[in-house]
């Protein structure tokens, strides 16, 4: 997988058909996306569907349950992010993929021990393309902001990062030309773009880095 | 002196949708403005000079080309309605552009229908033989589907009108 949308939302949680999204997605360059909602891993028109899952409750005891449910490996499992202490629980909780909705959180609620711990525990990060380009005025600056902080840790400590159009229409799906360009609204290079568009078929594979231990 | 010009050529979607160049080029400044300020955009002089067969061509100042496309891509309603602008090429000259504008509508030619889903007649437009967008009109608004032809040929349909297992 070269580039997957980390995360997309078809009919009956958006107006688009889940084969429209992968047809729409092909188009786009995409090779593979993550329908939230989905109800197995399939190929559609040459797009390879995963399934997605979101876990937005804040309470932990909730999201454990949940992961318990859902986690039988196949789903890529994402928890929207809250305050300083569910974020750190759920970075050294199993089976979970991707923290989202950083943006929404206050500045403080992901720092550099918790980028540590993403890297260490191979969670990634979403950088999610909707607030930039449906919002505007402060709102979207906040959200520029924060991705700027977090690519500044990610090339710090190198923890992983997916690239969501967070879409619930074909009309919100951009192509990874149109992704590289709004990612250098934050100071994204075009590389750790296309890398980050990349994660999700590295995290699959399991294929990690070697780490040399002293 | 006259400044280098640079022109942007975009796609509209849905491709049946007609939009008005002087309304188009309203939400591009505004997502111009809003993204990289009034001096910026002042320096780019942005100006839509072409409208039709589902394609845009904006203009810029040299230099500005990737500000204007990044601009389009955050423009997500004009006029009130619900659009993409998928930005294809860049050229230093109209007449390039508009060279490719000619060969697209061959593959996007759309077709206008009506479709009848359990007893009920909705507006449709299919397109690049598989996508069918269909208008759902509603009480309160119109509500626009995204669908494929092989979803519609599904005989199971649910209370809806939205056949089963999309």
């Amino acid at each position: 997988m070269i580039a997957t949308d980390a995360a997309v939302h078809p009919y009956p949680s958006g107006d688009s058909s889940l084969r429209r999204m992968a047809i729409a997605a092909r188009e786009l360059g995409f090779d593979s996306m993550v329908a939230v909602g989905a109800a197995a891993e399939e190929e559609i028109d040459g797009v390879r569907v995963l399934r997605g899952v979101v876990l937005s409750s804040g309470n932990l005891r909730e999201v454990m349950g949940q992961i318990r449910k859902t986690g039988d490996g196949s789903a890529i499992i994402m928890v929207n992010a809250g305050d300083y202490s569910f974020n750190r629980a759920i970075l050294q909780m199993r089976g979970v993929h991707i923290i989202r909705h950083i943006e929404r959180t206050h500045k403080k609620s992901f720092d550099h021990i918790m980028a540590r711990m993403a890297a260490d525990r191979a969670v990634a990060i979403d950088i999610d393309l909707n607030p930039i380009i449906h919002s505007r005025g402060p709102p979207r600056q906040k959200v520029l902001q924060r991705y700027r902080d977090i690519m500044r840790l990610h090339s710090r400590y190198g923890f992983f990062v997916t690239i969501s159009s967070n879409a619930y229409s074909v009309l919100g799906q951009r192509s990874v030309r149109d992704v590289v360009l709004l990612c250098s609204l934050f100071g994204m290079e075009e590389e750790n773009a296309r890398e980050a568009l990349a994660t999700l078929g590295k995290m699959r594979s399991g294929r990690r880095a070697v780490e040399v231990v002293p | 002196m006259r400044d280098k010009r640079r022109y942007v050529l975009a796609k509209i979607e849905p491709p049946w949708e007609e939009v008005d160049p002087k309304e188009l080029y309203h939400a591009i400044h505004e997502a111009f403005t809003s993204l990289f300020g009034d001096t910026r955009a002042s320096e780019a002089m942005v100006a839509v000079v072409d409208c039709r067969d589902g394609h845009a061509i904006a203009r810029c100042t040299r230099g500005c080309e990737t500000l204007l496309q990044i601009a389009m891509l955050t423009v997500h309603t004009v006029d009130g309605r619900r659009v993409a602008l998928r930005t294809r090429a860049t050229s230093g000259t109209m007449l390039a552009l508009k060279r490719r504008i000619i060969d697209y509508p061959r593959s996007c030619t759309v077709q206008a229908r009506t479709l009848e889903i359990d007893g009920d007649f909705y507006d449709a437009h299919q397109y690049q033989g598989q996508k069918v967008d269909v208008i759902a009109k509603g009480f309160k608004k119109q509500e626009l589907l995204f669908l494929t032809e092989k979803e519609l040929e599904m005989k199971n349909h649910a209370a809806t009108g939205i056949p089963d297992g999309i």
